[in-house]
């Protein structure tokens, strides 16, 4: 399978339809934030306008708008002619400030409730994978856990994160938990990963994904279960460092 | 008189089912077929929509979701296609074109040549069942999905196929079941439950340790714990414990 093509899923809800105040401005908000959290990753190709429109369940000058804010802020080039199109353009910084803005707004409190949601959520899809994968659910996840991010990737890690985590759910047999684990990439994901990597847990994700794969295979639920409870656990530790440099930062800005 | 179901008539109906649902997609594989025989064929001289539409509104097929997939490179003007229908809503049906991505990329693309769905009929050039699974590319349902490799002068052009829903295969597949002594499972290849009439297994669980490949091979295993009845040709198995 080409890896690329995976997170569909996930990427499947930056597109879906939005509610009817501010279109523009959403459709504007849904992109740039995908962009710049590295859910879209640098230079893949928007779906066309049209199309885009009907996603979105907007009229296509409305996307027309939002794209050329989308251009103004530099997260889009859009080039005419034959293989012309909008193509995305990750900032520089690999979405750091756009994540940092994100953290200094939640509280601890939501961030120890997201936690506790996600780490239900992956310990159990991990311990019914254990119980209900089968051999080519293993080839899957096995190749998915000992895929590396190229370094100069922005989006790398996070969609590394992603396809694994989603497969994992897939494996699980479970259509629910599939989708909740949609929802909360969504929500979450990149900030999670990229505050994960930016601790220099990248290659402490490789090595708890390699883990969790190996006691899938090994159909030990409680272990599966503990090592995946495990890993969402440093993610959020990680998470909550970078969170206090957030706060501490914006308290420090404020006279 | 009491009708008694054997694990037999079981297999027989998962079977027949099958047959049914191939018989129609023999039917769309001879009109694609058809289509792209002409010189440099292209999207626009695909008629499989009537065909596919008539397949998802027949109450008496509960098929989710039909249509091609095209090989890469024989479409004149779309290196990648997807010719697919899906159906929403049980009462009032509506039927609409699957909005897949096939600009290799664009950001929705999928490279469908490594799926099981489409791989497993290209390389063995025969019918084939992927499933159940998780489908989370496009319905975000459990699913089983029946294909088909289409070939013109030999050459492969793509496959023709239906997705059928776990839950609904399971609807109709458990009347058969209801009543049947001792409780019969219906599993795949893999050992994967599609349907059972015993509580203590569920759709979706893996029955580990059965003698699948003895099975297949046509051998009874007569020291197996399970005692197993082929669904035909089909990569599926009627079983119930000895």
């Amino acid at each position: 399978m080409v890896d690329r093509s995976l997170p569909l899923g996930p990427y499947a809800a930056v597109f879906a339809p939005l509610p009817a105040e501010g279109r523009a401005e959403a459709v504007t908000r849904r992109l740039g934030e995908a962009i710049a959290l590295g859910l879209l990753p640098d230079g893949c190709m928007l779906p066309h306008e049209g199309d885009l429109a009907d996603r979105f369940g907007v009229a296509t000058v409305t996307v027309r708008e939002a794209l050329g804010a989308l251009r103004e802020a530099d997260l889009i080039v859009t080039r005419r002619g034959r293989g012309g199109g909008s193509f995305v353009r990750s900032p520089a910084d690999g979405g750091r400030a756009a994540m940092l803005a994100r953290l200094a707004h939640l509280g601890l409190g939501d961030l120890r409730d997201l936690a506790d949601h996600y780490t239900a959520i992956s310990g159990r899809c991990a311990y019914l994978a254990a119980e209900r994968a089968d051999e080519d659910d293993l080839t899957r996840l096995h190749r998915l856990a000992a895929q590396r991010a190229a370094p100069d990737e922005p989006g790398g890690i996070p969609r590394l994160e992603g396809n694994f985590h989603l497969e994992l759910a897939a494996v699980a047999q479970s259509a629910r938990l599939t989708r909740e684990e949609m929802a909360l990439q969504r929500q979450a994901g990149p900030l999670l990963w990229l505050a994960h990597a930016e601790a220099g847990g990248a290659a402490a994700t490789t090595a708890a994904h390699e883990r969790i794969a190996s006691a899938v295979a090994g159909g030990d639920p409680g272990t599966a279960r503990a090592r995946a409870e495990d890993h969402v656990s440093e993610l959020f530790d990680s998470v909550r460092t970078l969170h206090r440099h957030a706060r501490g930062s914006r308290t420090r800005r404020t006279p | 008189m009491t009708v008694v179901t054997r694990q037999e008539d079981v297999a027989r109906w998962v079977a027949d089912f099958a047959h049914d649902l191939f018989e129609r997609l023999d039917v769309l594989a001879a009109r694609l077929a058809d289509d792209v025989s002409r010189d440099a064929p292209r999207r626009a001289d695909l008629r499989l929509e009537q065909l596919c539409r008539s397949m998802l509104t027949d109450p008496t097929v509960p098929v989710a979701g039909a249509g091609a997939v095209m090989a890469p490179g024989v479409l004149a003007d779309a290196p990648y296609w997807l010719e697919w229908w899906v159906v929403d809503g049980a009462s009032r049906p509506t039927v609409s074109k699957l909005a897949a991505e096939t600009d290799t990329r664009a950001i929705g693309f999928r490279d469908y040549t490594e799926l099981p769905w489409y791989s497993r009929p290209f390389e063995s050039g025969e019918r084939h069942i992927t499933g159940p699974y998780v489908d989370y590319v496009c319905t975000d349902q459990y699913t089983l999905t029946f294909t088909q490799p289409v070939h013109v002068a030999g050459e492969f052009v793509g496959i023709v196929g239906a997705d059928v829903l776990v839950a609904w295969f399971e609807e109709h597949l458990l009347e058969v079941l209801d009543g049947i002594e001792p409780p019969c499972l219906v599993v795949n290849a893999s050992g994967r439950i599609v349907t059972s009439s015993d509580p203590a297994w569920v759709t979706g669980d893996l029955v580990r340790g059965l003698p699948l490949a003895r099975w297949l091979a046509g051998d009874d295993a007569p020291d197996a714990p399970w005692r197993a009845t082929r669904c035909d040709d089909l990569p599926f198995f009627a079983i119930s414990r000895r």
